[in-house]
């Protein structure tokens, strides 16, 4: 992902994880993501959307177009159930992966 | 973020959460706008909130929508990017969601015919009538006409006749001259050739089997562009008289008789007693196309036949070259002509010119196909009108059911289905209804097409090659999709304009702008369109069947019942000799007559309504042609002296054959009443002279005129002019194959099996065959009219009835919608027979319509049938009229039951009812 700090399918989890509390515009999704997880996971702003069409496609995502609060049309992605155990299992795939690398770079340090 | 700040957000006003759940119905119109807009659209939405957001952070504006730019990142690769994705995904999308829907309005469309399911069989029903007889039709026609011929560049292949029309014979065959002539000086045909279609007996004795085969010239096969698949065909030599022994047999033939042995080549195939040497075997698939011969033998002829010009006995075929065409051809023919008369005495050709003399080629398709385009179009054209009165049956039905459902759809409507999907969903409904229709329809029409063996004697080419195939299936379905088009287009009409939100909001059945109205007009448009489709097809019923009626009542000239006829072959090894084949018909007519029951016993050598046509031209002695006077070709027959009596064909002058005449000297005939006016109008031709061909060298060629008996009808009973026949004793005839009559007082049926009898006694080898009964013969000969006859009246009736069932249903419509106002006027005390007369003028106006409209399309009809006619003009008034009565009054029947059925409710309940 051009102009991305982020690890391949990270993008696509952090999309997700965005929608688990409901449906939101590709605006929306960018900001959580900006506002939740700060500075390191900075994202291009325009990168989401080619990866949110991409879940939409793969059926993780359902989008409908809807008012947004300033009573414009915008695109609203929501996690389908299949999204949502996509997410779970991506996270928990996750957090084995992140354990493991603290794992092996504190074995490291503490040679 | 924790569950709470979440559920904050949602009440939150500037939250990104969308403040309504988007619309579901918004999905249809949006998924299928166009990808890139959705794209942009979305990327602009970004770039203005982000730009905002960056606004309300203290940022100036000017410099705010550069940074929310900056910050997005390359927009133009992005939004192509996306819109790639996006484009593929909903390409599938729509797709699956197309699927999806149509899987709903079909089951949609299943659930609603289930619950009124006898309207769903009624219009399947229907359906599948009216899909089937049109298909099988088609089949027929597809096969028959359409197709080209199985034989390679079979439109190059051409067949010639000779035509005399002064002399009433508008088509005979070809001479062994013509055929000498033809292949030496026409230059536009490649090779030309000469063949027969006659029976013969293959095998020996009692176990003999009669089978059709052919004589034909050596280039008979090359013409055909035919190869043996075994073997050889035949070659010049075989052409040659003493050395045409040799045959080239079927497929079949080889199978059966051979048991398919490789080794056949040479060997002995035993031929009406003759034996004859297989040099090739055809291919399983090779068949002739009017004649299923078995077995093809060289024809080969004296010198002396090669002046027998007019001895038209023969069909002939050529092929044409590449670059030819027929009418190049057909000049270089009348030039040939045109030279061969000029050789003729004087006397001759001026006969000939006054005979309109002519030899004809056409293409060979086209000219099998004569006399069987005119019915198969016929039928073509009855059963498409069929399928138009069963297409407005199945709209009227649809119509019908609109009425009841205008609620339903309505509601869709104002729920936020389009007009163009609630056209789609009438529009599955009525495919679904014709698509089980047409499927039952084919399964109709196989079944119906076994019954084509009918027609197995009238030689119309490749019919038994027609089956249901892939053309059929095709056209099944176009017609299915047709006809759900047709059907589904009214009430699609209905509903696009109507008012669907007043319908809605419950005003529904009354106002004139509402479906209500509507929909009766339209029904009644369909109605008289129904009345008039049924018009022609009862009108062409009623023609038919009157051309029918007047053939029966044409007087055969002699007594058809009680007769009983069949044919024996006097096989050459055992009655070597004319003398003995005499022999043996004088000893078996001995025999016949001895069946209890048998008043009359007689041999000949052609019988009427046996299919056969043996003609030859006639001279009278010292007879004066006018000018403009044609030579005519006659019926001839070699008779026993019982003949006359055992048909009952009476004697007008003269006497009958006697033993006297057996001997020929001098050579004596009978002729009929129709050769006595022509030839002698105003003296008796008793003792006069006639020869058979234009210059009789010897005193022996003469013939003497004995006697005059009654005409007899020789094939058919719609032969507008006689064509005279004259009849010679058997005795002068080297004929094999004889034909046996016999009258039986006492039933036919036990003659047959008295005569076979009676046969096997004096010679138990003795093969009989075409058993059968003179008015069955009579009959057969008819078919050709009698099956389209009874089609046409069948699909007539049917039409009458989708018609009275059409009536029935707007009628019934129209009166339930009434019901109230009759309620009132019979409260305030109008007669109940007013309101009969209003309902019935109403329908009255619709059928008269339908009558008006059927009889002008009658006017163009009946060119279609002219040709089919006997002794009726397709205007026939008693015909028409008696149409249009029967009609009417059917239609008018239909009318008074749901009239009834509104007259009798009680007012109070009527009008308590809105």
């Amino acid at each position: 992902m051009a102009g991305s700090n982020l690890f391949t399918g990270t993008l696509d989890m952090l999309i997700l994880k965005a929608l688990q509390g409901g449906p939101l515009h590709g605006y929306g999704i960018g900001r959580w993501i900006r506002e939740t997880g700060g500075g390191p996971l900075q994202v291009e702003e325009g990168a989401l959307y080619p990866a949110l069409h991409r879940l939409e496609e793969a059926g993780l995502l359902s989008a409908d177009w809807g008012q947004s609060e300033t009573g414009r049309q915008a695109k609203f992605y929501e996690l389908t159930a299949k999204g949502k155990k996509h997410l779970a299992a991506e996270a928990a795939r996750w957090s084995e992966h992140v354990t493991a690398v603290e794992a092996v770079l504190g074995a490291e340090r503490n040679a | 973020m924790s569950r709470s700040e979440r559920d904050h957000d949602s009440a939150d006003p500037t939250s990104d959460r969308p403040r309504r759940r988007p619309r579901r119905v918004l999905r249809l119109t949006r998924h299928t706008a166009d990808a890139v807009r959705d794209v942009k659209d979305e990327v602009a939405f970004h770039i203005d909130m982000r730009t905002r957001e960056l606004i309300e952070q203290g940022v100036d504006p000017a410099a705010a929508e550069r940074m929310a730019r900056e910050a997005f990142g390359d927009r133009a690769a992005i939004e192509n990017q996306t819109t790639a994705i996006s484009d593929s995904a909903g390409r599938r999308r729509r797709r699956a969601e197309m699927l999806d829907s149509l899987r709903r309005d079909v089951g949609f469309a299943l659930r609603g015919l289930i619950r009124q399911p006898g309207f769903a069989l009624a219009a399947i029903a229907t359906l599948a009538l009216c899909i089937g007889a049109n298909v099988a039709v088609f089949s027929v026609i597809d096969t028959v006409v359409l197709r080209p011929l199985p034989f390679p560049r079979s439109d190059r292949i051409i067949t010639f006749y000779n035509a005399y029309p002064g002399s009433g014979v508008e088509r005979s065959g070809n001479s062994v001259p013509d055929y000498f002539d033809r292949r030496e000086n026409l230059t536009a045909i490649d090779s030309v050739a000469l063949y027969d279609e006659i029976s013969a007996t293959i095998g020996e004795g009692a176990a003999a089997a009669n089978v059709f085969v052919s004589r034909v010239s050596p280039e008979f096969f090359d013409v055909l562009g035919a190869e043996p698949a075994l073997g050889r065909a035949f070659d010049a030599e075989d052409g040659v008289i003493g050395r045409n022994t040799n045959v080239v047999i079927s497929h079949g033939l080889w199978q059966s008789h051979f048991g398919g042995a490789e080794d056949v080549l040479g060997d002995t195939l035993e031929v009406d007693d003759n034996a004859y040497t297989v040099i090739g075997v055809m291919p399983a698939d090779f068949e002739f196309v009017t004649w299923n011969a078995q077995a093809w033998f060289s024809l080969a002829w004296p010198e002396s036949m090669r002046n027998a010009y007019h001895r038209n006995n023969f069909g002939m075929l050529g092929r044409l070259k590449p670059d030819a065409t027929v009418h190049q051809a057909q000049q270089q023919l009348d030039a040939l002509n045109a030279e061969i008369l000029t050789s003729l005495s004087p006397d001759a050709r001026r006969s000939l010119e006054a005979a309109g003399f002519r030899s004809i080629v056409r293409g060979w398709q086209d000219d099998l196909l004569r006399d069987f385009r005119g019915p198969l179009y016929l039928l073509w054209a009855s059963v498409a009108l069929v399928m138009l009165v069963g297409a407005f049956n199945v709209a009227n039905l649809l119509l019908l059911r609109l009425s009841t459902r205008l609620g339903e759809l309505s509601t869709r409507f104002v729920l936020g289905a389009g007009r163009w999907r609630l056209a789609r969903q009438l529009f599955t409904e009525s495919a679904l209804l014709t698509g089980i229709g047409a499927a039952l329809g084919l399964a109709f029409a196989a079944g119906s097409l076994r019954f084509l063996d009918v027609f197995e004697h009238y030689q119309v080419p490749r019919l038994n090659e027609v089956h249901l195939d892939g053309a059929a299936i095709a056209f099944a379905l176009l017609a299915a999709l047709g006809l759900a088009a047709m059907a589904a287009l009214m009430p699609i009409v209905v509903v696009q304009r109507s008012d669907l939100f007043e319908v809605f909001r419950g005003g529904g059945a009354t106002g004139r702008r509402t479906p209500g109205g509507r929909l009766l007009s339209a029904r009644g448009a369909l109605v008289a369109g129904q009345v008039a489709a049924a018009f022609v097809l009862v009108t062409t019923g009623g023609l038919l069947l009157s051309s029918l009626i007047n053939l029966w009542a044409v007087d055969p000239g002699f007594e058809t019942d009680d007769l009983a006829a069949g044919a024996v072959l006097l096989a050459a090894d055992r009655y070597p000799e004319i003398d003995d084949r005499i022999d043996f018909r004088n000893r078996a007519l001995s025999e016949l007559r001895t069946i209890p029951g048998v008043s009359g016993a007689a041999f000949a050598t052609q019988l009427p309504f046996s299919g056969e046509e043996q003609t030859l031209v006639f001279f009278p002695e010292g007879y004066e042609r006018g000018d403009d006077e044609a030579v005519e070709a006659h019926d001839y027959t070699y008779v026993s002296p019982s003949f006359f009596d055992t048909l009952g064909i009476p004697l007008r002058a003269g006497r009958l054959f006697d033993a006297r005449d057996e001997t020929g000297a001098p050579p004596a005939v009978i002729i009929d009443e129709h050769l006595a006016r022509r030839y002698w109008p105003d003296q008796s031709p008793i003792g006069r002279r006639v020869a058979l061909n234009t210059n009789p060298s010897a005193e022996e060629e003469w013939l003497t005129v004995i006697g005059v008996v009654g005409s007899v009808v020789q094939n058919d009973l719609d032969r507008t002019s006689p064509r005279g026949a004259f009849y010679l004793p058997a005795t002068y005839s080297g004929e094999v194959m004889w034909r046996w009559i016999v009258r039986a007082d006492g039933g036919v049926r036990d003659a047959h099996e008295q005569a076979r009898e009676a046969f096997r006694r004096l010679d138990p080898e003795m093969p009989v065959f075409w058993t059968t009964t003179m008015n069955g013969a009579i009959a057969e000969r008819l078919i050709p009219r009698r099956i389209p006859m009874l089609l046409v009246i069948g699909f007539a009736a049917l039409a009458l009835f989708l018609t009275t069932l059409g009536v029935y249903g707007v009628v019934a419509y129209a009166a339930t919608r009434r019901t109230r106002e009759f309620g009132i006027r019979i409260a305030l005390g109008s007669p109940v027979s007013r309101i009969y007369r209003a309902m019935l003028a109403r329908a009255g106006t619709l059928i008269g319509i339908g009558i008006a409209a059927g009889a002008t399309a009658s006017m163009f009809v009946s060119r279609l049938i002219a040709g089919q006619l006997y002794g009726i003009r397709p205007t026939d008034a008693r015909v028409l009229g008696g149409a249009a009565v029967a009609i009417a009054a059917v239609a008018l029947l239909a009318c008074v039951a749901p009239t009834r059925r509104a007259t009798r409710v009680d007012p109070v309940i009527a009008l308590r009812e809105e």
